[in-house]
């Protein structure tokens, strides 16, 4: 930007003269610095300086004035008289500008530095001798009217000479704090303003020696007050102008003798316009100081393009007016720009603005004969991109960019095109498109992006000054003075700098967001080669080359490879040389499907090249050793080792695979030896890994041109602790598509991991000895063992690490029998005998430890060996020493119980051979065996209970409200089925054992004889014990009853030796099913034809309501009854109960049916209606029947809904199933 | 006023894996003079174009699109990108033309090179001879696959024939 007048572009504010402020020279200094106005005066410059003019392009919304302090008796230019024209205007001879200019920078000079649209005096108002005692009287103010009548004067004058250009005059009077509160003082002030003739509005200020705040605080209100007057100073100059462009087609008849060309209208025009904008940026008015920049710029177009008749452009090409109407023309565009990204930024207006500027000087430019062959295109352009870059980073105001993290992505909500009221208005047809998708050329981006641009332009400007045709000229001249070199450097710096802050703000990793600055570094390691800085080139391509060869792009490292090979060469730097060509040796057929043909340089020239500096020159160490980094890709090898275990004093065979890249040619690289270093790292701790080298030297052989050539290496041995290197010899040469396949054994006396870890070639040719390591790692292939080479057939290996072998001891070779029953019961010892039998010749210290899984939380399993018990873990039992050939067994007892189901055991012996060594590296081993215990219940049980009614409840008796009371409610029988699960046990006793202080449950016996036992159950066999329980309900009358007691069954294995086991087998929890209203007939199961017998009716109201009852009797043939046979029963309430008796004489033999006796309850039950009304049954409702139950069969199963219906049905049914037999 | 839309030309294709290195680089060019420079820059567009894949699919930024939109426009050329599911990057270059540029139609082009790169990822003989953890990336399966990516590269052309090359 600074190669464009500062006052084209900087943002204007109006202008404000300060005097008054100027020290006073009748006080001695010393006085001076305790007086409180000099210290005011001295406060208020410093805050006025502040606001100094500035060149800065950016509108800072908080300032209102430019500010300058002068003299008090400043004088501005001379004014211009109505009948002349300015001495800036082109029409005036000697303005800069005669006879066509458009505009000159110095008439924005003229409105930034010397014409005030405010003057603001500081004055003293002279004060009274205040008395220093309250008793003094006060003086008369009479005698000051003199010295403000003077003050008034000095004012007036002032205020004549700022009215003539119609700059607004503010007095300041500066009083003090005491002068404030006198009475006078108003009077004083209306005498001054009066007499001097000041505008009543805002035009006269008193202050007094306040603090700093109070004063930013008074000058803040002070331009507040002011900013009124200099927007009306400015719109006056804004109509001047307006109505000099209205009688604009008469300027010409003004000068119609003028000597020369005239600035045309269009011309005029635009100067007129330009003045608009910058009144309208004078007074605040942006958005209209745009419009008119705009405009300025489209007729700044029309004015370039505009041509005499005969075809020649009016404004000629490299003419001095042409210069400054593209100067202006760029400043406008800068000024655009600076108002795009202003708060609230438009970025994609912004964009926009500067590629049509870009797009419409191109066509000017190739227009005016600088196209782009030449460099003045290019310098223009580059200076764009640089301006456009430098605003976004001095912006004051973030701008969104498109690449910055705060931008959100995906596409209908990019971040990046935020609209702003700025753009509100093209916006509003655009939205639609936006929701589809965005265009990329009007993005805003980051800056480092543009500085980027420009430094691509600047180089191309310079290729085309170097490559230009006619060297002379003045602008030859000129640009020979620039080094592009330096600029471009200087422009590729600003954008890597950007980059990398943008990466370190961003990024977490120092991997990550560092590939645009890599990028940019590459470029600026070319110009420092072009510049012939060759060293600090080489330093960038190192740092480059390392990331390309990290993440795999070879096109960029090969790339980088050239030029650093360039710089090399011309740094004269050998050595560097050498190890970028070996690279770029072994990177030539890298990704040959990411490359062309025309990307690779032929590995034949390489070569050569490499030869000749070797043979040539000398390095300064020697042998020279190369990083691996730039030789590991000379080839393509494979380490595969075919055990990965080996035990020690064993043979390890390997093979090694050594093959150039296919198609490239290394017969002509003398490679001298190949060393392969083998690490063998002792397990033992605290070991130092045992070293040994193997060296192949290259013989030639010219008799084998086989594709694969085999070189047999006999066996590498670590015996004698790598005292001595191995040596053979071998042809090393690899002419196209050849390769090496180098196969031998490796033996070693100790236990540890063996790895070739390092495989280095050596080339020797003239002075040059140099090391080249080549990578061994096996890679992205798979391991590959050849069976055989004529054919040639491999196999593939499965090893996940085929490079590394492990030498370890042999295995101990013992035995691990386990002895047990099939099956395990729950609560019994279950014993597993563990058997360990030495099968090895050496002898060993044997342990034995016994892991049990966990089971289920319900589950309670407990091993135990010897004396030691747990429920998970049993650690470190010695079995002692077994020699060879020895025998030793230890007992495991497993108690298990809870559910069913197999026990986990983990079964594991460690040993160790003796005598042993007392080393990390001890002969030990571990032999593991895991055993699965099925388990499952010795003794089967099936509860089954029946409840039973009891008679002869009244809820009338007292008794049966006493909580602690026995009431028995109903009778359970509970039968216990114990079934033998497992093959046969015998029971030893079954012992039956009540729950104590239980107040729901009275045992009443129980059908267990001890006679019965011991009892031999086999499989499947049963065993029912009876007992029947009484159930008490209580007060508290819980849902389940709790069981009556346990059962305690002692019991064993059939087979000889077995331990007794007790298992427990508790009663059934109670269920009792409830009841309502009903009828239990008791009738004996036998009866003798004729014989009368009695039939017992007994109805019980279970039910909360009260039962109404009826009772019929219908008649039957097999019966004669007495008794009532058809009538109504007293009314029975809730708990009650009654019974009636029947004599019935039985008339036929055989399985008689009983006489049906139907009961049926009356009372009238509220039935729910449709709609919710209450409405009672009809009269004519025969009731409800009641369920009559033979009493010989009344017990009941636990109660469930679908029992209970069943049983209604049967109820239904009255007496019609109860039969009697009857003999003769 | 430009024309708002203008049909798509690419200039460029990259697919580059989850570990960054570059699986598939290829230049589209009229003029057949210029091939090595375009590739080359199509390479430097494809690895500078994932420091804002990073920036974009960051541990910090949660977002389950796979377009990621454009990435950045520079010199002539304006760069988008997409992400498929196992974290592997397609970046696709247009030239660069003063007109909205259709995201449906990037994300098409897209979704038709995602299914090229699938269907040549499927072919079986890639892992023949390949290490287990080198099967892993596409890019070491590539490197160990010297020219044997024919039908991927056959995939793409045609994408960009049926697109319109620059």
């Amino acid at each position: 930007m600074n190669s464009y007048p500062s006052e084209l572009l900087c943002h204007l504010y109006p202008m404000m003269f300060v005097a008054g402020l100027e020290r006073w020279p009748s006080k001695a200094p010393a006085e001076e610095e305790k007086d409180a106005f000099f210290i005011l005066a001295n406060r208020l410059r410093e805050t006025l300086n502040a606001q100094r003019p500035s060149l800065s392009v950016w509108n800072n919304p908080e300032r209102k004035f430019n500010i300058i302090l002068v003299d008090k008796d400043v004088r501005f230019p001379p004014r211009k008289s109505p009948s002349t024209h300015s001495p800036l205007s082109p029409l005036t001879n000697t303005s800069p500008l005669y006879p066509d200019g458009l505009i000159a920078p110095v008439w924005l000079r003229k409105h930034l530095l010397l014409v005030p649209s405010v003057l603001v005096l500081f004055l003293r108002l002279t004060e009274p001798q205040f008395p220093t005692s309250p008793l003094e009287p006060t003086p008369p103010a009479s005698h000051l009217t003199q010295e403000d009548s003077e003050l008034a004067n000095e004012i007036g004058g002032r205020k004549r000479a700022c009215a003539d250009r119609g700059i607004k005059l503010t007095v300041v009077l500066m009083t003090s704090r005491r002068m404030l509160d006198d009475p006078s003082l108003d009077t004083r002030l209306t005498f001054i303003r009066r007499q001097s003739g000041l505008d009543s509005r805002a035009s006269l200020f008193v202050l007094s020696p306040v603090s700093p705040a109070e004063l930013n605080e008074f000058i803040n209100s002070l331009q507040g007050a002011l900013l009124s007057s200099a927007i009306e100073y400015y719109t006056a100059h804004s109509k001047r102008v307006r109505r000099k462009r209205g009688s604009m087609p008469s300027l010409s008849a003004i000068h119609p003798h003028s000597a020369g060309p005239l600035l045309s209208p269009a011309g005029w025009h635009i100067r007129y316009e330009f003045k608009q904008a910058c009144f309208a940026e004078l007074r605040g008015e942006n958005e209209v100081a745009l419009k008119h920049y705009l405009q300025t710029l489209h007729l700044l177009h029309e004015y370039f393009t505009a041509s005499h008749p005969n075809g020649s452009f009016i404004i000629a090409p490299r003419t001095k007016r042409w210069a400054e109407a593209k100067v202006l023309a760029d400043c406008v565009a800068i000024k655009i720009l600076a108002h795009h990204l202003s708060p609230p930024a438009a970025p994609r207006l912004t964009v926009s603005h500067f590629n049509s500027h870009i797009q419409t000087f191109s066509d000017f430019l190739k227009a005016w004969g600088m196209d782009e062959s030449g460099w003045e295109f290019w310098s223009w352009r580059a200076r764009q991109y640089r301006i456009l870059a430098d605003l976004l980073t001095t912006s004051p105001s973030p701008v969104p960019l498109l690449l910055s993290t705060s931008t959100s992505i995906p596409s209908s909500s990019s971040g990046a095109s935020r609209v702003t009221s700025a753009e509100s208005k093209q916006s509003i047809d655009q939205e639609s498109l936006e929701s589809q998708g965005l265009n990329p050329a009007t993005q805003l981006q980051h800056p480092g992006i543009y500085y980027y641009t420009a430094a691509e332009c600047t180089l191309i400007r310079r290729q085309r000054f170097v490559d230009a045709t006619v060297q002379s000229g003045p602008s030859y001249a000129n640009e020979q003075k620039v080094d592009h070199f330096n600029v471009a450097l200087e422009l590729y710096t600003k954008a890597y700098d950007l980059f990398k802050t943008h990466s370190a703000v961003d990024g977490t990793s120092q991997s990550k967001g560092t590939r645009l600055t890599f990028f940019v570094a590459s470029k600026i390691a070319e110009v420092y080669c072009l510049k012939g800085e060759n060293e600090l080139a080489m330093k960038f391509l190192s740092r480059i080359a390392r990331s390309y060869r990290s993440e795999l792009f070879t096109p960029l490292l090969r790339k980088t490879l050239r030029i650093w090979l360039q710089a090399s060469q011309s740094a004269g730097d050998v050595e560097s040389g050498v190890k970028v060509l070996l690279e770029m040796i072994s990177r030539q057929q890298d990704r040959p499907e990411l490359s062309t043909e025309k990307d690779v340089i032929p590995t034949g020239e390489l070569i050569e090249d490499l030869m000749v500096i070797l043979k040539s020159t000398s390095p300064s160490v020697s042998p020279f050793a190369v990083d691996p980094v730039f030789t590991a890709s000379l080839f393509r090898s494979s380490i595969t080792f075919y055990h990965p275990q080996v035990h020690i004093d064993g043979l390890a065979p390997f093979q090694i695979l050594i093959e150039p890249r296919p198609g490239v040619d290394l017969s002509a690289i003398p490679f001298e030896s190949l060393s392969l270093e083998l690490v063998c790292s002792p397990s033992s701790q605290g070991a130092q890994p045992v070293t040994k080298i193997a060296r192949i030297r290259h013989t030639s052989s010219s008799a084998d041109n086989a594709p694969l050539r085999h070189v047999p290496l006999s066996v590498i041995s670590f015996e004698d602790d790598g005292q001595n290197d191995f040596v053979c010899n071998a042809d090393l040469s690899f002419p196209k598509d050849t390769s090496v396949l180098l196969s031998g054994n490796v033996s070693s006396h100790f236990t540890g991991k063996l790895e070739i870890v390092k495989s280095t070639f050596t080339i020797k040719e003239g002075n040059w000895t140099i090391d080249c390591p080549i990578n061994l790692s096996n890679g992205r292939f798979s391991s590959r063992w050849f069976t055989s080479l004529e054919p040639l057939k491999s196999l593939i290996l499965p090893q996940e690490e085929p490079a590394v072998c492990a030498f370890h001891y042999e295995p101990h070779s013992l035995g691990l029998e386990l002895v047990h029953e099939p099956e395990a019961y729950l609560d019994e010892e279950f014993n597993i005998s563990l058997v360990v039998t030495n099968e090895d010749d050496r002898d060993f210290e044997c342990f034995l430890d016994v892991l049990l899984h966990p089971a289920e939380e319900t589950a309670d399993n407990t091993i135990l060996i010897d004396d030691q018990s747990s429920s998970s873990l049993i650690q470190g039992v010695s079995f002692g020493i077994l020699r060879s050939g020895e025998k030793q067994a230890k007992s495991l007892v497993l108690r298990s119980s809870g559910p069913s189901g197999p026990r986990l055991l983990d079964i594991s012996v460690r040993s160790q051979a003796v005598p042993s060594v007392d080393t990390e590296d001890a002969d030990s081993y571990e032999t593991l065996k895991t055993l699965t215990v099925p388990t499952s219940h010795a003794i089967g049980n099936v509860s089954r209970v029946t409840y039973h009614r009891v008679e002869g409840r009244l809820w009338s008796d007292l008794s049966l409200y006493d909580p602690e009371a026995w009431h028995t409610f109903c009778e359970a029988r509970v039968c216990t089925t114990l079934t033998c699960d497992g093959e046969s046990i015998e029971i030893l006793s079954i012992k039956f054992a009540s729950t104590q202080e239980n107040r729901y449950t009275k045992a009443q016996a129980c059908s267990l004889e001890p006679e019965d036992f011991p009892l031999t159950l086999m499989k499947s066999d049963e065993f029912s014990i009876m007992c029947p329980v009484l159930l008490s309900r209580g007060h508290e009358e819980p849902s389940v009853i709790p069981s009556a007691g346990t059962y305690e069954i002692t019991w064993r294995r059939t087979a000889p030796g077995s331990k007794d086991s007790t298992s427990i087998i508790s009663m059934p929890l109670f269920n009792p099913p409830s009841d309502n209203l009903v009828a239990l007939l008791h009738v004996p199961p036998v009866a003798t034809l004729h014989l009368p017998f009695t039939a017992r009716l007994s109805i019980q109201n279970d039910s909360f309501a009260t039962a109404e009852l009826s009772i019929q009797i219908e008649p039957s043939e097999n019966f004669v009854v007495s008794g009532l046979r058809s009538g109504r029963l007293s009314t029975l309430i809730p708990g009650n109960g009654t019974s009636m008796l029947f004599n019935l004489i039985p008339l036929t033999c055989g399985p008689s049916k009983i006489p049906q006796i139907k009961v049926t309850d009356h009372r009238r039950v509220n039935t729910h209606i449709e709609g919710g009304d209450r409405r009672e049954a009809p009269e004519e409702d025969v009731g409800r029947s009641v369920r009559v139950i033979d009493a010989r069969s009344e017990g009941r199963l636990q109660e469930e809904p679908d029992e209970a219906s069943s049983e209604s049905t049967s109820a239904e049914n009255g007496t019609r199933d109860i039969t009697v037999l009857v003999v003769p | 006023m430009p024309p708002l839309f203008l049909p798509l030309r690419l200039s460029a294709v990259a697919f580059i894996s989850a570990q960054n290195h570059p699986i598939f680089v290829e230049s589209f060019s009229s003029q057949g003079n210029n091939i090595p420079d375009d590739l080359l820059k199509a390479h430097y567009t494809a690895h500078t174009s994932l420091d804002i894949f990073d920036e974009r699919v960051g541990p910090h930024v949660k977002s389950t699109e796979s377009y990621l939109g454009l990435l950045y426009a520079m010199e002539d050329v304006a760069v988008y990108g997409y992400i498929t599911a196992t974290k592997v990057k397609i970046v696709a270059v247009l030239v660069l033309s003063d007109s909205i540029v259709r995201d449906a139609e990037v994300i098409t082009i897209f979704k038709a090179l995602h299914v090229a790169y699938q269907q040549s990822l499927a072919n079986p003989f890639l892992k023949l001879y390949v290490s287990e953890a080198a099967g892993q990336d596409p890019a070491q399966l590539l490197q160990s696959n010297n020219g044997r990516w024919k039908g991927l590269q056959k995939r793409v052309e045609r994408i960009a024939k049926a697109v319109g090359q620059a």
